[in-house]
């Protein structure tokens, strides 16, 4: 499995990372962008099986890019997850509009994040 | 425009909820220990600190409605966070002063987020990119202040302030 991290903090992407390696899952590759311009051009450029994205950031919000993927129809198979601050029920709602597999509050236990990924991985491999 | 009133963000509650989105920050995902704290514990905790202090801003919008939240801590606050979150070894370097301000900016930022989905989850607001100063003033309780906090003994204080319509535009990060 190949994911793509998409949050503009370091620090988030570095514990996410970190919550991946922690898990058991067939993992081949993390790769981070910081933005959603960022994480296009990392899709166009090789394979991704999971994206896990923020929605506040700068450059190309995480709904920007969510909406630009499914306006390409380039990426099918690509399951989508949301790790945001904004829990709201509008919030919530675009996000289903957008095929987004799950949604995960930010602030998070590890063992939250692990379940989602454990739950993520389960959809990219079926 | 939105067709929804915004929530009132500065009720009476909204401190208890300031404090309570404090609280699910900091223990989810920093593993730390969590209090309110009264003026006099606050100020005792304070008094402790060299004048090495960071300020972090996060702007929020929704519609013509526009506010910004404040975290104020010690530079060792930060430090310890820093550690609990990315499994840093404290016998290591010291990080250096993006990674704390990164560290203390999503702190503000999950803060925020965390506040506004307690007060007005049938609202989306929009938050900017948290903006992250030093200072070497400690920082002054006033009447914007919503929550003083002791993290693992360290202060925190939060403040919020409404900008009103006619600012909302000028916010920072929008």
């Amino acid at each position: 499995m190949r994911i793509l991290i998409v949050d503009d903090s370091a620090m988030m992407r570095a514990l996410i990372k970190r919550v991946i390696g922690l898990t058991e899952l067939p993992v081949d590759e993390v790769v981070e962008a910081a933005n959603g311009a960022e994480a296009l051009r990392i899709l166009e450029s090789r394979e991704v099986d999971l994206l896990l994205t923020d929605v506040n950031m700068p450059g190309m919000t995480g709904v920007e890019l969510l909406r630009e993927i499914s306006r390409l129809r380039k990426w099918p198979h690509l399951v989508r997850v949301i790790i945001s601050t904004d829990g709201s029920a509008s919030r919530r709602d675009e996000a289903a509009e957008l095929d987004v597999r799950c949604y995960l509050e930010k602030p998070f236990s590890p063992e939250v994040l692990r379940n989602v990924l454990s739950q993520a991985a389960g959809s990219v491999q079926s | 425009m939105s067709s929804v009133k915004p929530p009132d963000l500065f009720s009476p509650d909204a401190g208890t909820q300031v404090a309570g989105a404090v609280v699910a920050v900091a223990e989810r995902s920093f593993f730390a220990d969590v209090q309110s704290c009264d003026r006099g514990r606050f100020d005792d905790l304070a008094a402790a600190i060299d004048d090495s202090w960071l300020v972090a801003m996060v702007h929020f919008r929704e519609g013509d409605f526009a506010g910004a939240l404040s975290c104020s801590l010690p530079q060792d606050l930060a430090r310890n966070l820093l550690d609990a979150f990315t499994g840093r070894d404290p016998q290591e370097p010291d990080p250096d002063r993006e990674a704390l301000f990164d560290l203390v900016g999503e702190l503000s930022n999950m803060i925020c987020g965390t506040w506004l989905t307690r007060m007005a989850m049938a609202q989306t607001f929009t938050l900017s990119r948290p903006v992250v100063e030093f200072t070497r003033s400690r920082p002054a309780v006033g009447e914007d202040t919503v929550a003083m906090m002791a993290i693992n003994d360290w202060p925190l204080l939060v403040s919020v302030a409404c900008l009103g319509e006619d600012s909302a535009a000028a916010a920072a990060g929008f």
